[in-house]
């Protein structure tokens, strides 16, 4: 056997492997098109050179050998041009296909963001709004709560407390119920605050069997009523604990599983899951009631947005989604409708959180009789507090604005100054500022109807001792005066 | 002498190379994309052999055009093994379907 016909027979080995293989090949890395090409690339050069070799071997043959060789030797680059096309062509689409997905996924991401950051903006809106409202509530019941405190003490003195005590009170009280009200509101955008009593690692465990435990009794109540049967499963996996309030957690679990309760009005199941992923821990509550379309879930975390009509607050899931955030987490709901909601509360495990400065326990420092400088623009608010501190024995120096109160102060004239922010010409800050360069260990409390949304972000100015939140009583304020009279013997303690 | 057949073989050789380079970063995307040109180059200097016997060396670049078509068909067999092993992406596999 001469060489070329060895590289021949090597060469038609070769073109059968490979037609072998291009037949053999299934939807993998070459589109149809390039294995259709591959095929017909690999039969002509199959049979070119099993032509060749055997014209080269000189066995004898029916018809001659090498004008079929010769053409089939002229084809084969065409069928290698074809087949390069459609690979080249493949290897587009291909490249296409994972763009197109890459921008689909990448779509889809863009949407959700998109969702998240109008949501947080409603928030947003929702809580400058509310923060606005406080401080005009809160100066009006400022004004309400210490009126009716003087007239407290107005009536035991001319002795007709008989008469008028019970109103006044129940004005007082009426009055510490809308602050309240007031007060609630913080609680959508109140940031973690480990000064705050009531902060321990919480076991969510215990929380999900109080919640079932005091929820029951009302869910069969009720279900019973309906002719609805509520089953309840838990499934409680070894979680690490949680830092917070567990009242805070108790307070959501029990609004998410009233939800989920509502949301069965035909009975139905309600599986409570906790389980740790990685740091953190899951707490999910799923219902198999009617589900939310889009839009109820667009907007189910708005305060005040219910579907309930007059049996629903509207707080339930906003004040779920206010304790996820204000413990670091965040809240996720899956629904569709007649297809139940999911709702879950992902928490981090327990670690810790920088806190606010906290201030020295009230209790420790008894009030005492003082000279106090006192700013307010707000007559009607500045009255009754003047009225308050002066029944308690204290100095007490009334000025309409900041510039006026910079202007009278002398150093070491007053043991104290209760200042209002929100002042024209020279704000509560400012005038802080200012007395302070005056006199840099004077105390300084901030009275103002933005001290809970203050309190809330941690917006505490420098220069001020204590943030007091309008409305304050004389217990408030008695409060306030042991805090400064303490802050200030602090350091020399 | 030359014939005809191979010439026009290797003009359509040389342009099958010209649309490679042209194409070449979407070509690159194929697996073992190194053996394919390797197989391709092999037999397009078959055919510039084939043509080159016409006018020197009849015998030995006849002989190098044999070679150079068996090595050729031999490296694009090795291509479709290794493109027969290699396992389908999923996403390739989702388009064909």
């Amino acid at each position: 056997m001469n060489l070329e016909t060895a590289f021949e027979l090597l060469g038609l080995g070769g073109s059968l492997a490979a037609l072998v293989c291009a037949l053999a090949l299934r939807g993998g890395t070459l589109g149809r098109a390039a294995r259709t090409a591959l095929v017909l690339l690999a039969v002509v050069s199959t049979v070119k050179t099993a032509l060749t070799a055997w014209e080269w071997s000189g066995l004898p043959s029916p018809f001659r050998l090498d004008p079929v060789a010769d053409h089939l030797n002229s084809i084969l680059p065409l069928a290698w041009f074809f087949f390069l096309y459609a690979a080249s062509s493949d290897a587009a689409a291909s490249e296409l296909r994972r763009e197109a997905e890459r921008l689909s996924a990448a779509l889809e991401q863009l949407r959700q963001v998109q969702e998240q950051v109008l949501r947080d903006e409603r928030l947003r809106a929702l809580g400058e709004m509310s923060s606005g409202v406080a401080h005009d509530f809160n100066n009006i019941l400022t004004a309400i709560l210490g009126h009716t405190e003087l007239l407290l003490m107005d009536a035991e003195e001319r002795g007709d407390a008989a008469h008028t005590k019970p109103s006044l009170e129940a004005i007082r009280a009426a009055a510490r119920s809308a602050a309240d009200v007031v007060h609630r509101l913080r609680e959508f955008y109140r940031k973690p605050d480990e000064a705050e009593s009531g902060l321990a690692p919480v076991r969510l465990a215990d929380v999900v069997e109080e919640a079932v435990r005091i929820m029951q009794p009302i869910w069969q109540g009720q279900a019973q009523a309906r002719g609805a049967a509520i089953a309840i499963r838990t499934d409680l996996q070894p979680a690490p604990p949680v830092l917070g309030k567990r009242s805070d957690f108790l307070d959501a679990l029990t609004n998410i599983l009233m939800n989920a309760f509502d949301a069965m009005p035909d009975g139905g199941e309600i599986l409570i899951r906790l389980r740790p992923d990685g740091r953190d821990v899951l707490l999910t509550v799923r219902d198999t009631g009617v589900g939310m379309d889009d839009d109820v879930k667009r907007r189910c975390l708005e305060p005040f947005f219910t579907t309930k009509k007059e049996r629903g607050s509207g707080l339930g899931l906003p004040l779920a989604y206010g304790v996820a955030t204000r413990h670091r987490g965040a809240i996720h709901i899956e629904s569709a409708p007649g297809r139940g909601t999911e709702v879950t509360l992902v928490l981090p495990g327990q670690h810790l959180w920088q806190g606010e400065l906290s201030l020295p326990d009230a209790e420790a420092a008894p009030p005492r009789s003082l000279s106090i400088l006192l700013a307010d623009d707000d007559p009607f608010a500045r009255a009754p507090v003047e009225g308050i501190l002066r029944r308690d024995g204290h100095r007490v120096e009334s000025f309409a604005s900041g510039n006026d109160a910079v202007k009278a102060f002398q150093p070491g004239a007053y043991d104290v100054a209760i200042l209002d922010r929100a002042m024209p010409g020279m704000s509560g800050d400012e005038t802080a500022a200012a007395l302070r360069r005056i006199d840099g260990t004077l105390p300084i409390i901030l009275f103002t109807g933005f001290g809970v949304f203050m309190k809330a972000t941690g917006d505490a100015p420098a220069h001020i001792d204590v943030l007091l939140p309008k409305p304050a009583g004389q217990r408030e304020l008695r409060d306030a005066l042991r805090r400064v009279a303490c802050h200030r013997q602090a350091p020399a303690s | 002498m030359f014939e005809e057949r191979e010439v026009f073989s290797l003009l359509l050789g040389v342009c099958g190379l010209g649309f490679v380079l042209m194409a070449r970063r979407r070509i690159r995307s194929l697996p073992h994309f190194g053996l394919l040109l390797a197989s391709y180059a092999a037999l397009l200097a078959s055919w510039f052999f084939s043509v080159a016997a016409g006018a020197a060396w009849e015998i030995h670049l006849n002989r190098l055009q044999h070679v150079c078509s068996g090595v050729g068909s031999l490296l694009l067999a090795l291509w479709s093994v290794r493109l027969l092993r290699k396992p389908a992406s999923r996403e390739e596999a989702a388009g064909e379907s």
